[in-house]
């Protein structure tokens, strides 16, 4: 295993900025939006990005600290932004995210929205933690818990629901997580559902923020239910509830493939305490008949994955399946327990990969070492891969140079059949 | 349209109209109002937008790893961007090692690089770390020029403080730095620089090449086509075209002080722009005349005979403009050109030399607009209902969720300059207009209004001191804007303002009898509240009141939906 995962720096970073994970948490929520204390590119950025990657109208507001906020303080731009949002668009809850400006200055945030908490009636909701050190998967977790920090209530009895915290996923992976759960029991509710506000109809509602919808809601009852399913790294949220409110925490790895599926399924039926539920049976048959059927034309190719930790994790477990060698993998940010995880997986099928984390430099050297035949991961690889002249699979978040995949899913067995079809187009079907 | 917002909005300093009698500018280079979705972005992005084109140079940014994440990606292009990738330790302890290291590691990595770049973002520039001493260290270790392009987030009020930044790096340290031979003269005689052209989808091949029919070659484009060597020629040229006014302005006068080279603005965008234009060029150089026009006419009626379809198409369809800066203006002349009315111009960070050509340009009646912010570049739609918006990216998909086929800037097809650009243009903008999908658009705002002046006319005053949003009481109301409205039917009848009556009224019952008689000729009034005895008067009137906030048009949309 390789020394390169921990190192001092890296000279070509992928490393979103906690702020996207935390903006990516809230747009999640109907009639939530979230207001960035920093300078209006700390908006604009994370903005540009999303709205290349989703194709929807993303709304982040920024507090626009300018030179003088910096030096003398920008709590005045806090307050009047807060308020300038709420007059505007009118939504039920705000989140207050810190920036590495307002971080570096000292910008008690906390205090300011208690202060303001008491004039307005709205969920403002800070979302601090340090915003220098983390990154986006670090931002997710800190909204998540931040959000239902603010919403939960204690009540002793408990309902039979189970609660979702889909992570860095896309809207077309959440409507196939919801597909499955519904075909168990429909008995679930989102803490976050990106599928709601990020794929939306050509209508101008689309655009009205004052409607909140069963998302907001849902997060008040989030500590009654009886589990939380969480998946990858962004489980802080399930830690939380079980913690203070005994909600079972149950953190799978994100559902790509069949070990990984299948685990996340059988997972939904202990809890939901259904038995036997056939649906499934049929779509695992189907993805393990295109398995056998892939096998020559994947088998002993050597690959690649670049991406989000969790989502990363579960490729390079399906990789493994479909009889693939994952090579050179890389996490686009450090993550602790990552480079294990992978290990482990990795040795069950014995390989050895390399791993790296936020470094796409080194990165691109080891494909270039190792030979890769394929690549699987977000776009900001695809340059890369160009210029090695080797096939590149996108998957992810984001995926900004090809159209509409934001739209299907690569989780459950559905979406692995599509990562297994785009992998074998990708290899032998070329045009 | 200039019945919808107003005339008379004298206390919105961004937002005018235009009218006949004179050319009104909004108030421009203002800060932004926090909690806003703004359009504009930071210095950093301004900074990179002018300077990551030039690939023969080091480009590092001192900052946090995200910055480098996100300033990747300039104009939909991507391009090779080194970081510090400081820590919380490095804040704490200075970054200043670490960018030493990283420099030196980076320019292993570029080849043929010639220069550094090292940007400043928000996290040193607030710990304020002097690091050129860093620079000088690795300027004399790796013999080539390292400097500091000093562009926090914070600095100025939008990109273009950036863009100045980047332009006084360039112009500072670079421009006439040329070390080659001084009697290399192959650009002695007819040769230019093209200041603030970015050659998106090979606008400045465009340019270039009628310029070369003409006998004038090019030296440095700023920065679309621009090396270390082709900047630190660019004192060489014997005059600077002004493409972009922006970005270019600024560098064209420094030009001017230090090498005196001479500037003109000029732009490619638009038939009769382009060939005036190349007009102005040769009559500078000294071109036969019959050269130049034989070279426009042939180029005018080639892209006149290509085009003629697609202006049947846009003949007299409404365009609305928002852009990053200066293109608006010659944006405007296009479209006009086109045979399309221009009801709305604006700009996330125009000077008022902008805002007077585009205004200049557009329709009697237009709504001009300095920063526009995402909810009022909506309101701005509903009201002027456009049938395309041209812009940037981040307004792409709220046009669309309000039904406004939308172009985008940068273009992502084909060239916009010159006269096959303009072509080009055309040909995109009448495919938006005409797509069979905006038919099928159900809720498009002027869907709903299929039975015109059946429904009665109803007379609204709305209290509003800003003309954007309903803001005032009623009994400190200091004007009212009066609409007629019938169904989903709009028009801005006047103005009327309390002023003009209240000098006559007394005391403070008065005053509210006042208002209520300058409006006695409404049947509903909208403020943000009233008193008892106005809700009183109101009833025995038989008339309604209705106490709201929001923006004016949201809130009379709603009234027309209820009131079914």
């Amino acid at each position: 295993m390789s020394v390169l995962y921990q190192d001092d720096f890296s000279i070509i970073p992928t490393h979103p900025c906690s702020a996207l994970g935390a903006v990516y948490y809230i747009l999640g929520i109907k009639g939530a939006m979230p207001i960035l204390h920093g300078s209006q590119g700390c908006s604009t950025f994370v903005r540009y990005l999303m709205i290349r990657h989703f194709r929807e109208p993303v709304r982040a507001a920024a507090t626009s600290l300018y030179e003088d906020n910096v030096i003398l303080g920008g709590r005045d731009n806090l307050i009047e932004g807060i308020k300038n949002l709420i007059r505007r668009y009118n939504p039920k809850l705000v989140g207050v995210i810190n920036s590495s400006v307002s971080e570096v200055i000292g910008e008690d945030i906390e205090s300011t929205l208690r202060q303001l908490s008491e004039h307005l009636n709205v969920h403002l909701v800070p979302i601090t933690k340090k915003a220098i050190q983390t990154n986006y998967i670090e931002g997710y977790n800190t909204a998540c818990c931040s959000v239902l920090d603010h919403t939960t209530k204690s009540i002793s009895h408990k309902t039979d629901v189970v609660n979702i915290i889909p992570g860095i996923l896309n809207p077309g992976d959440i409507e196939e997580l919801k597909r499955i759960l519904t075909c168990i029991k429909e008995s679930f509710i989102f803490l976050s559902d990106i599928s709601k506000t990020m794929d939306t109809p050509l209508c101008k509602s689309c655009l009205d923020f004052s409607i909140q919808d069963e998302v907001l809601e849902n997060l008040k009852h989030a500590a009654v239910s009886k589990a939380t399913i969480a998946f990858g790294y962004t489980n802080s949220g399930a830690a939380y509830l079980e913690e203070k409110y005994g909600v079972k925490n149950i953190s799978i790895s994100v559902p790509i493939g069949i070990y990984n599926t299948d685990v996340f399924i059988e997972n939904a039926k202990a809890t939901f305490e259904v038995e036997n539920s056939d649906c499934l049976k049929r779509e695992r048959g189907i993805l393990l008949d295109a398995m056998a059927d892939a096998v020559p034309y994947v088998m002993m190719k050597k690959a690649a994955v670049i991406g989000e930790p969790g989502t990363v994790e579960a490729i390079v477990r399906f990789i493994c399946e479909i009889g693939m060698e994952p090579k050179v993998i890389m996490s686009d940010v450090f993550v602790k327990g990552f480079e294990e995880k992978i290990a482990g997986i990795c040795e069950q099928y014995g390989y050895k990969p390399t791993v790296v984390a936020n470094d796409v430099f080194k990165f691109k050297h080891l494909v270039k070492e190792s030979e890769i035949d394929i690549a699987i991961g977000h776009s900001y690889a695809v340059p890369i891969m160009k210029k090695l002249k080797i096939p590149m699979v996108r998957a992810g978040f984001p995926v900004y140079d090809k159209f509409g995949y934001h739209r299907w899913p690569i989780v459950g067995y559905k979406g692995s059949l599509r990562l297994l079809d785009m992998v074998v187009n990708a290899l032998h079907f070329r045009d | 349209m200039e019945q919808l917002l107003g005339e008379e909005i004298s206390q919105c300093k961004k937002l005018k109209i235009k009218r006949s009698e004179k050319v009104e500018i909004p108030e421009c280079e203002r800060k932004t109002a926090p909690g806003v979705i703004t359009e504009r972005s930071c210095a950093f992005y301004g900074a990179r937008w002018i300077l990551a084109p030039i690939e023969d140079a080091v480009h590092i940014v001192h900052g946090m790893p995200s910055c480098a994440y996100y300033g990747r990606t300039v104009r939909k292009k991507n391009y090779t961007l080194f970081s510090t990738d400081l820590r919380e330790k490095d804040v704490i302890m200075g970054g200043a090692k670490k960018l030493y290291e990283t420099i030196l590691q980076a320019v292993n990595h570029v080849e043929a690089a010639k220069a550094v770049f090292v940007y400043i973002t928000c996290v040193p520039g607030v710990t304020g770390e002097d690091l050129s001493l860093v620079c000088k260290k690795a300027e004399s270790e790796i013999n080539m020029p390292v400097v500091l392009v000093n562009c926090p987030g914070f600095s100025g009020v939008s990109q273009a403080a950036g863009q100045d930044i980047a332009i006084g790096v360039l112009f500072k340290h670079f421009i006439g730095n040329s070390t080659a031979n001084e009697s290399h003269n192959s650009y002695a005689e007819k040769s230019v620089n093209l200041l603030g052209e970015f050659n998106v989808q090979g606008d400045l091949d465009q340019i270039e090449g009628l310029l070369a029919r003409l006998g004038i070659n090019v030296i440095c484009a700023f920065s679309g086509k621009a090396s270390i060597d082709s900047i630190a020629r660019g004192n060489k040229a014997k005059l600077n075209i002004v493409h972009c006014r922006r970005t270019g302005y600024k560098l064209a006068q420094a030009m001017k002080d230090k090498f005196n080279i001479p500037f003109i603005k000029l732009a490619f965008i638009g038939l009769n722009e382009t060939a005036d234009s190349l007009r102005k060029l040769s009559e500078y150089f000294d071109i036969s005349r019959e050269r130049v026009e034989a070279l426009i006419s042939e180029e005018m009626d080639k892209a006149k005979k290509e085009a003629a379809q697609y202006l049947e198409i846009l003949n007299g369809k409404k365009a609305a403009v928002f852009f990053g800066a200066s293109r608006m203006g010659s944006v405007t002349k296009a479209l006009k050109e086109m045979g399309m009315e221009v009801v709305m111009v604006g700009s996330q960070f125009g000077c008022s030399e902008d805002y007077k050509e585009a205004a200049c340009q557009a329709n009697e009646g237009a709504v001009i607009i300095d920063d526009a912010s995402e909810k009022e570049l909506e309101a701005l739609l509903m009201a002027t209902e456009p049938d395309i918006l041209l812009g940037g990216m981040k307004e792409k998909y709220m046009a669309h969720k309000l039904g406004i086929p939308f172009m985008v800037f940068p273009q992502e097809f084909s060239a916009f300059a010159g006269f096959s650009g303009f072509v080009n243009m055309a040909r995109e903008a009448a495919g938006l207009i005409s797509a069979p999908v905006w038919k099928m658009v159900k809720n498009r705002y002027r869907s709903n209004s299929i039975d015109k002046g059946v429904r009665e006319k109803v007379r609204i005053a709305v209290a509003s001191k800003s003309g954007i949003e309903v803001d005032q009481h009623f009994g400190k109301a200091e004007q009212f804007m009066i609409f007629d409205v019938s169904g989903d039917e709009r028009e801005l009848i006047e103005i009327r303002k309390a002023s003009a009556v209240e000098d006559s009224c007394e005391a403070v019952k008065n005053s509210l009898q006042c208002r209520l008689d300058l409006i006695q000729d409404c049947n509903v009034i909208v403020c943000v509240k009233a008193g008892k005895c106005v809700h009183d008067k109101m009833q025995s009137d038989n008339k309604r009141l209705i106490e709201a906030q929001g923006d004016v048009i949201s809130v009379l949309k709603m009234l027309s939906e209820t009131a079914d």
